[in-house]
């Protein structure tokens, strides 16, 4: 069995001195020999995997054939982000996941190929020829122009809905915008599959706050008939411990959207300021502490990750891991701070730090991390509190009719459905903080719940 | 009209800038005690800033020139357009008939006070203001101040006009002569502590309006965090407005000062 092609990126002495993309992605030659690799499984075990639904063993199979805009086509028909999700699925715990050839070694590289045609299908406006689509002239509001908001927002345009987008934020895309730093997620490249989803008809209104700009019963009077909500993570979480107050320590929600949404990493040209300091602890071990890590690495600063339990617990994706280690991001594995001490200006100085083991696996089935007594201090300029988030606060408490769980998230019913007649919602506010394409799934099933609620086949 | 032109521009004595903005989404829904995200142009910093006015079609603020972005707002004029503006943001100021309620606000905190002074008058109170600045030139907008108020007491550090002193000052001699059952206060943030300390030793409520750092303004980024009674509240959806008595002012002052260094390095 011939062996998976490896991806090109840039070295990592060079790529820490600059935001560009690391990831190199796959030149044509390497794309047709992965392609290659593909079974064509019957069955296509690797589909069941996908909550996008993406014909997967179809694109590749155009790909081997070098039918590259045909291969472009399948994508799109079932996923409008497929440059994004290429670039940001966790793919080995998805699609690949389920490759028959996994068995045997290395499963197809199903992420890499995707991003390959997304690419190409961009570089050569594949997208020039939009099929005219027959409108119902049914509106249809979305809120949140995040993954599951945008995919809900396509999927129904496509279907002939009248869709309005409202997204809070003066650009569109959210977490992909505010987020996922450009070094993993080129900003060009969301640009693009947001300006493909306004060419299906899709009318964004940014800057505009759906609980205080519009309310339920003003949207209906309006004209629109049902509304999908997919308004994502809020309010950071911190661990109530002492000195978390100081300055420069931040919630990985506030130094990430100052450098990817507010482009603070070109300070002063863009007028939005962040200081990560000669030293930096970031608290975590998902993927947006490892992209926390990463942009504070860019940022000049020497960083010291802290994760309460061991690398094989980590929920981050081994390659985010493996590229922040390779960037030289330092790892303290069963380690917790306990307290933060700073200067007389009150800005962050010191980390003082509790070593950990591994008791008892917990309710997650990770072994649960335990005192051990013993602490270690880290001198440090700034902390980064990377926990995860609560879901935002802003739409439940405006909006009375919609119900939500004791943890802030929407309850909704099989169908996406929330206690609203008519409003749906998805993605992070439903669940909790999880993954782009795990938005995607949603916003598309909502999608399809949406047009049979109004009677749509 | 584009959304965002500003109809009306004033150039107060202190240098701060009134304006009277075309946006009916925004103006519309405003009620006293929310404020606005407000992106001068493309590539801004996101600057908070608190309502004044609010009718169907437009709102007013006033801006102080302080730093790099505050600066760049000012130097719009009538008839321009800002990029964006993002709001009504925060909760409304709790509303009702307390009886009589003193105001205390400094320098340009008399604008977010106007409102509310507006809204409590209207709800039957009886309104005490209190305005002080450093020194008289500072002293802006009583002829708006003027309206909603029973009693108008003006003080300046220097004594150049009104009373000589600190706010605090002549608020404490108000809270001997005259039942308060209610203050707010609107300021500066180490004179909101000072008032906060006041009227706790008179055990009198007292609600703060603060002016945070923020980001998105709509809870996402936690940039607005603030002590409130020993926990992590958030400015721009626990507040803007809150129970003084339980604010750490002094966490809030170093918050406040934390990008001081770099702002210099822009306005160089």
């Amino acid at each position: 069995m011939k062996n998976r092609v490896s991806m090109r990126q840039q070295n990592p002495s060079e790529r820490i001195k600059n935001y560009n993309e690391v990831a190199l992605g796959y030149s044509e030659e390497e794309a047709f020999e992965e392609a290659s690799r593909c079974l064509e499984c019957k069955n296509a075990p690797c589909m069941k995997g996908c909550p996008a639904q993406v014909l997967i063993p179809h694109f590749i199979k155009e790909i081997k054939q070098k039918n590259l805009e045909k291969a472009y086509e399948i994508l799109k028909q079932k996923n409008s982000l497929p440059a994004v999700c290429g670039r940001v699925c966790p793919q080995e715990v998805q699609c690949e996941e389920k490759c028959v050839l996994k068995n045997k070694g290395i499963p197809v590289a199903i992420g890499r190929l995707e991003r390959f045609v997304a690419d190409y299908g961009i570089k050569n406006n594949f997208d020039k020829n939009f099929k005219k689509i027959e409108k119902n002239n049914i509106k249809v509001a979305v809120v949140g122009s995040g993954p599951s908001g945008i995919t809900c927002a396509a999927d129904l345009a496509l279907l002939g809905y009248d869709v309005t987008l409202f997204e809070a934020l003066h650009e569109p895309g959210g977490v992909m915008v505010y987020g996922i730093p450009e070094f993993r997620l080129p900003k060009s490249i969301v640009k693009y599959e947001i300006e493909c989803i306004k060419k299906l008809g899709v009318d964004i209104k940014l800057n505009f706050l759906f609980g205080k700009n519009a309310s339920l019963k003003s949207l209906k009077e309006q004209g629109y008939k049902a509304l999908f909500i997919g308004s994502g993570a809020g309010l950071p979480k911190f661990m109530n411990i002492q000195g978390e107050e100081l300055n420069n320590c931040y919630s990985a929600n506030e130094f990430l959207t100052r450098i990817n949404l507010l482009k603070a990493f070109k300070f002063p040209e863009f007028k939005t300021p962040v200081f990560a300091g000669s030293k930096c602890v970031v608290v975590g071990g998902g993927n947006v502490a490892m992209d926390a890590a990463r942009c504070a690495k860019r940022l000049g600063a020497d960083v010291t990750l802290v994760y309460r339990r061991t690398k094989q617990e980590m929920p981050a994706r081994e390659e985010e891991v493996e590229h922040a280690h390779e960037e030289g991001v330092k790892f303290e594995f069963l380690t917790n701070p306990v307290k933060y001490t700073g200067d007389e200006k009150g800005c962050v100085k010191k980390a003082i730090i509790e070593k950990m083991k591994l008791g008892e696996p917990d309710s997650s089935g990770r072994r649960r991390p335990v005192n051990t007594g013993e602490f270690i201090e880290i001198e440090t300029d700034s902390v980064i509190v990377a926990i995860g988030n609560s879901p935002n606060p802003l739409i439940p408490s405006e909006i009375p009719e919609i119900e939500v769980t004791k943890w802030g998230t929407m309850v909704v019913d099989e169908n996406f459905m929330t206690t609203a007649p008519g409003v749906f919602a998805g993605g992070d506010i439903v669940t909790g903080a999880a993954t782009v394409i795990e938005a995607i799934g949603a916003g598309k099933k909502a999608a399809e719940a949406i047009n049979k609620y109004l009677g749509g086949k | 009209m584009d959304l965002n032109t500003i109809i009306d521009k004033k150039i107060y004595s202190d240098g701060s800038a009134y304006f009277k903005i075309y946006n009916p989404d925004v103006a519309s829904n405003c009620f006293a005690g929310n404020f606005v995200i407000l992106i001068a142009r493309e590539g801004a910093e996101r600057i908070p800033l608190t309502v004044v006015e609010y009718e169907k079609e437009w709102l007013s603020i006033l801006v102080q020139p302080i730093g790099f972005s505050t600066k760049e707002i000012v130097a719009f004029e009538k008839g321009e357009s800002f990029s964006g503006m993002l709001g009504p943001l925060g909760k409304k100021m709790h509303n009702e008939n307390y009886g009589t309620v003193m105001f205390v606000a400094g320098g340009i905190g008399i604008a977010p006070v106007i409102p509310q002074m507006m809204e409590l008058k209207k709800a039957g109170n009886k309104i005490i203001l209190v305005h002080g600045a450093r020194t008289s030139n500072l002293i802006v907008m009583e002829d708006l101040a003027q309206q909603y108020t029973d009693e108008y007491i003006i003080c300046t550090d220097d004594g150049s006009r009104g009373e000589k002193g600190i706010v605090t000052q002549s608020a404490e001699k108000i809270i001997n002569s005259t039942k308060i059952n209610h203050v707010v206060t609107i300021g500066p943030l180490i004179m909101m502590k000072y008032v906060a300390l006041l009227t706790k030793k008179y055990d009198i409520a007292t609600t703060a309006s603060l002016n945070t750092i923020m980001l998105d303004g709509t809870g996402m980024c936690g940039s607005c965090r603030v002590e409130y009674d020993g926990e992590v509240k958030f400015a721009c959806v626990d507040g803007p407005d809150m129970d003084a008595h339980k604010i750490n002012f002094d966490v809030l002052l170093a918050r406040n000062s934390r990008f001081v260094s770099q702002e210099k390095e822009v306005l160089i």
